[in-house]
């Protein structure tokens, strides 16, 4: 092929095509074939036997067998062996069950629908089980969060179930021992703990089903008040999202980041490629968002402070200094809001005002601190406000105190970008009962004085 | 010449286990390669799995193995002893229980399955209970201990028998394991050797291919 027939190619869209110009190529014709180099310099081949008579083993040991004899031998011996031996015959036993479960089928796997519970995002999953026993964890292709996929996470999940450490019985600590005991000891054990059982308190996660219902049922029951059960999440981003939504909207929410939704998205500090809030459905919606459609593709901006696989990924991206994100997402917000282009009502916009102008000390050394020019931003919220487009702020791990206003500030630029309803959703989320803001505080608060008993979550506080 | 009677002697005394022999007349070959030596192993090896009694020393099989002096074992004709005389003449036949009766797996999974104790006591529960073989299962019930058969049909690993798709296409139950509701305990019919299974392939125009059945 001529190269000039390669710049047609761009404009061509059935070059990928399965029956594209491709397949007119001539055939490869192989050319010259050389088994050794030898064949094409005589000298090598010289040298080689020269060095090769150097080589030789002066004392003249050598392995009376060379491989062939050895070969012929052994098999000698293993058919001589072989023709009394595969006579053998083992007596098998064939163990059917005493009752047989009505799910299960001898032979042939069942498969159970779960949740994943290795991160917070609660991926629907479909367990393989044998004879009662989960063996492959694979995605529910009919589940909104995991469409199908699932992480090497949750896939290795599995490994968790056959730990050789895992506990098989309940544990009871005595000093600093411990010790298993059988469950109606630990029972008795709790029993005593709890006295009159007005005073316990539940430390847990977020949930997708109905585990949280049962656990206010279990302390209504058990006499304390259903306040009492705290909600925890490892993922720095479920705290922070969670408690800027409450302080700006008075919603105790998630946000679903629907990417497919948005062509220009601008990630500050964001992790959502790696874990974020739910990695599998981000990922999917991303691939979707950064494919080749309507004719152009999606653009992904990112500025962080560590390279990630977010950034290496992206179209562009500006490094910033550690815990830069909050000085950088004002400097977003500034420039959106100085564009005239920007969405949003007035008293919106009068919002951010009052922000900007109590933040104006730090935003006026932030361009040096930051090491991004004006103009990029300037740019970048032109071409943010004339597409459909998406901010997305924090890692999961940075979770620091300007957190929350990290994402108060990434709640205002989406606003004036006109996010919120397109590509931000307020729907039930990923998960219907994510954590409630301000349980964390609660908790360090209060459970002094209770009896906790915590869910998945071993605190050393 | 030390060397070769050592060897010598640990052939006769371990010539039932002669894999700590080749370990030890590799050790040696490794340690001093002479041709003599690794004949002579040989030799030592081939004689002795020709005397060999109860396994080889390169197949070690563990567990029990079946009797060669009283059950044929290559091919059709091998009938074990099993926990309790089941007689499949008297349910299959007299009685005329259709075989997925019991065996209900079988057009649902790869094995046919031996049904489950709570499938025999859907019956024996009210059904002879004063006989003793239905005593041993009732005993075995309650105490919810499962009942270990010798399995009569075994293939080997590398072959992946169905029993769905011969089942959903019709096979008689007969024409592989014989005229079971004529027998009394389980025996194998059939040869089960791969030639036999082309056989009816062939005859019934069905897949030849390799991976029908290794895969």
């Amino acid at each position: 092929m001529e190269f000039d027939e390669l710049s047609t190619l761009e404009n061509n869209k059935q070059v990928f095509a399965p029956s594209g110009p491709f397949e007119k190529n001539k055939a490869i014709v192989p050319g010259d074939f050389y088994a050794a180099a030898e064949e094409v310099i005589p000298e090598v081949a010289a040298e080689s036997s020269d060095v090769a008579g150097d080589m030789e083993d002066p004392t003249g040991k050598e392995f009376p067998l060379d491989r062939r004899d050895f070969m012929k031998l052994f098999s000698a011996g293993a058919v001589a062996s072989a023709a009394t031996g595969c006579i053998n015959r083992p007596v098998e036993k064939a163990i059917p069950y005493v009752n047989q479960p009505k799910d299960q089928v001898p032979g042939t796997p069942t498969y159970y629908a779960s949740t994943c519970n290795q991160c917070s995002a609660g991926c629907g999953m479909v367990v393989k089980t044998r004879e009662g026993r989960p063996t492959k964890l694979e995605g529910n292709p009919g589940h909104p969060v995991s469409q199908g996929a699932l992480c090497a996470l949750g896939q290795a999940s599995i490994q968790g179930l056959y730990h050789p450490e895992r506990k098989k019985a309940p544990e009871v600590k005595f000093g600093k021992k411990h010790v298993a005991v059988e469950w109606e000891e630990a029972y008795g054990h709790l029993a005593k703990k709890f006295g009159d059982g007005t005073k316990i308190g539940i430390l847990t996660c977020g949930s997708t089903g109905s585990r949280h219902k049962f656990f206010r049922d279990f302390l209504r029951t058990m006499g304390s008040p259903e306040r009492n059960l705290y909600t925890w999440e490892p993922n720095g981003l479920f705290h922070s999202i969670t408690e800027a939504h409450k302080l700006a909207f008075g919603v105790n929410a998630m946000p679903r980041f629907d990417l497919r939704n948005a062509d220009n998205i601008v990630g500050i500090g964001s992790d959502f490629l790696d874990v974020g809030v739910s990695p599998i459905y981000q990922a999917k919606s991303f691939s979707q968002a950064h494919a080749y459609r309507n004719g152009k593709m999606g653009k992904l901006t990112q500025f962080e402070a560590t390279l990630s696989l977010k950034g290496e990924g992206a179209d562009v991206r500006y490094p910033i200094p550690v815990d830069g994100e909050l000085l950088t997402s004002l400097l977003l917000l500034r420039a959106l809001h100085e564009n005239n282009a920007s969405k949003g009502t007035a008293e919106e916009k009068s919002r951010v005002k009052e922000i900007l102008d109590q933040y104006s000390e730090q935003i006026s050394n932030a361009t040096n601190e930051v090491g991004v020019k004006r103009e990029v931003f300037d740019k970048l919220a032109d071409s943010l406000l004339k597409e459909r487009s998406l901010v997305l702020a924090g890692g999961s791990t940075n979770f620091n105190e300007d957190s929350t206003s990290l994402q108060l500030v990434a709640i205002l630029i989406n606003i004036l970008i006109g996010a919120y309803g397109k590509a931000l959703v307020l729907d039930r989320g990923h998960m219907p009962t994510p954590i409630v803001p301000g349980d964390l505080r609660r908790f360090l608060n209060e459970a002094e004085d209770l009896d906790v008993l915590c869910h998945r979550y071993k605190p050393y506080f | 010449m030390l060397i070769k009677s050592l060897n010598l002697k640990i052939v006769l005394v371990v010539s039932d286990a002669y894999w700590p022999f080749i370990l030890l007349c590799s050790l040696v070959l490794i340690w001093r390669p002479s041709l003599r030596l690794f004949l002579f192993g040989v030799a030592m090896c081939a004689a002795a799995a020709v005397s060999n009694t109860g396994y080889s020393w390169w197949m070690w099989t563990p567990g029990d193995t079946v009797d060669t002096s009283t059950q044929s074992i290559i091919g059709n004709g091998y009938h074990p002893d099993q926990p309790i005389n089941f007689s499949h003449k008297l349910h299959a036949g007299d009685r005329k229980i259709p075989c997925q009766y019991c065996h209900s797996s079988a057009r649902r999974s790869p094995i046919a399955g031996i049904p489950s104790l709570n499938t025999c006591m859907g019956c024996h529960k009210l059904v002879n209970t004063d006989r003793d073989p239905i005593k041993f299962l009732t005993e075995k019930f309650e105490k919810d201990e499962p009942i270990e058969w010798v399995k009569v049909h075994d293939l080997p690993d590398h072959v992946r028998f169905t029993h769905k798709p011969h089942i959903l296409a019709k096979v008689q139950c007969q024409e592989c394991h014989g005229p079971v509701e004529t027998t009394e305990t389980a025996e194998q019919w059939a040869p089960l050797q791969m030639g036999w299974c082309i056989g009816c392939h062939l005859k019934k125009n069905v897949s030849t291919s390799c991976n029908t059945c290794h895969y």
